[in-house]
């Protein structure tokens, strides 16, 4: 680790009122361990907030310490507290991760339908070794992310979101038909959500997580496209309900502008 | 529907019609319906933008893409007929 990582990794730590010898003792990760540990998660993001836990990841054989354990299928997650805040520590094998790593490499943009190739934690966890900071054995965490095609994985991002989109698109115009107004409404919404997933994706940035859309859409560097897409975003998500329920031209044209925002989106990124 | 098209006719994107672009090729999507097009129709597909008639397309695709203002007329009007014959676009009389 050069002296700026783990200046930027104390500091971050000390914001949080802990250290990184406090952090890696919580599951006695020292200096016996060998395979990568870091941590990532929307506080290093700069999304967090003070309900937001740490998330810690070891990479390695490593049995959790701490009492609190939940197993998952290729990992598991060990929660330790730190005054109000949760610390957890999610453990991966080396075998899982390698296979992760093959499976996004074998995804083809453009050839064929990516969607769901990864799953949901898959993406995340992705992600998470993409803006992650070492906390012990800086050149073994290096190496994972050398494993991994990050844009390879954006692009996969943005192609799920437009199937996504296709999908919202076809349920759209099947609800308008058989004049299903509430779901319509609703699906619209998403449509409108998907397209700024898609935007966000293609300019760059990989967190799959919807609860942060707004505010990856505002960590965007500033662009014409981006101020329009988050102007759209809000006009288009706060309808007036009252009309679009009972109105069913209303209800149509409201349908019809997320189409066509979505249309400009996808013809944008597809340029 | 008329078999003719006018010059001053505004063509009109089905809203309902998706464009993707794949590795190879674009596609215009409706329903279950998909339709491989070649990249003169796509440039004519993504100037009817439901403002410009079908004259101030066949100009700007002419200065585009360097064509002769023949040529890019006639390139018009055969791809905004295929396209409408294909439902994916409608080309109303224009206003008189």
């Amino acid at each position: 680790m050069s002296a700026d990582e783990a200046g930027q990794v104390d500091q971050f730590l000390a914001k949080l009122g802990t250290t990184r010898g406090q952090i890696l003792e919580m599951e006695s990760l020292g200096s016996g361990f060998t395979g990568a540990v870091y941590v990532s998660g929307s506080l290093v993001e700069g999304f967090g907030n003070p309900g937001s836990d740490i998330d810690v990841f070891v990479i390695g054989d490593h049995g959790p310490v701490g009492e609190l354990v939940i197993h998952k299928a290729r990992f598991s997650i060990t929660i330790h507290f730190l005054g109000k805040r949760r610390v957890d520590f999610e453990s991966w094998s080396e075998a899982h991760v390698a296979d992760l790593a093959r499976r996004l490499s074998e995804v083809h943009l453009g050839q064929e339908f990516v969607a769901e190739k990864l799953d949901v934690v898959e993406e995340l966890f992705v992600h998470r070794i993409r803006i992650g900071l070492p906390l012990a054995n800086p050149e073994r965490f290096a190496a994972l992310r050398r494993r991994f095609d990050f844009d390879l994985f954006r692009g996969y991002l943005v192609q799920q979101s437009i199937h996504r989109i296709d999908g919202a698109i076809e349920d759209l115009l099947g609800m308008l038909e058989a004049d299903d107004r509430d779901t319509a409404i609703f699906r619209a919404r998403d449509l409108v959500s998907l397209t700024c997933d898609a935007f966000c994706h293609q300019a760059g940035n990989t967190n799959p997580l919807p609860k942060w859309r707004l505010r990856v859409l505002r960590a965007l560097p500033p662009s014409a496209e981006a101020e329009s897409v988050a102007a759209t975003f809000w006009e288009l998500h706060f309808p007036d309900p009252t009309v679009l329920r009972r109105d069913p031209q209303a209800l149509r044209a409201y349908a019809k502008r997320c189409m066509a925002f979505s249309h400009e989106v996808v013809d944008w990124i597809q340029r | 529907m008329s078999s003719v098209v006018r010059l001053q006719s505004i063509p009109e994107q089905d809203i309902r019609v998706r464009r993707r672009r794949n590795s190879s090729a674009v596609v215009l999507a409706c329903d279950n319906h998909f339709f491989e097009i070649d990249d003169l129709v796509d440039s004519v597909w993504c100037r009817c933008d439901g403002r410009s008639t079908l004259l101030a397309i066949s100009e700007r695709l002419a200065a585009d893409r360097g064509m002769v203002v023949g040529d890019a007329l006639v390139a018009t009007l055969a791809s905004v007929v295929m396209l409408r014959d294909a439902g994916l676009l409608s080309v109303p009389e224009p206003a008189e």
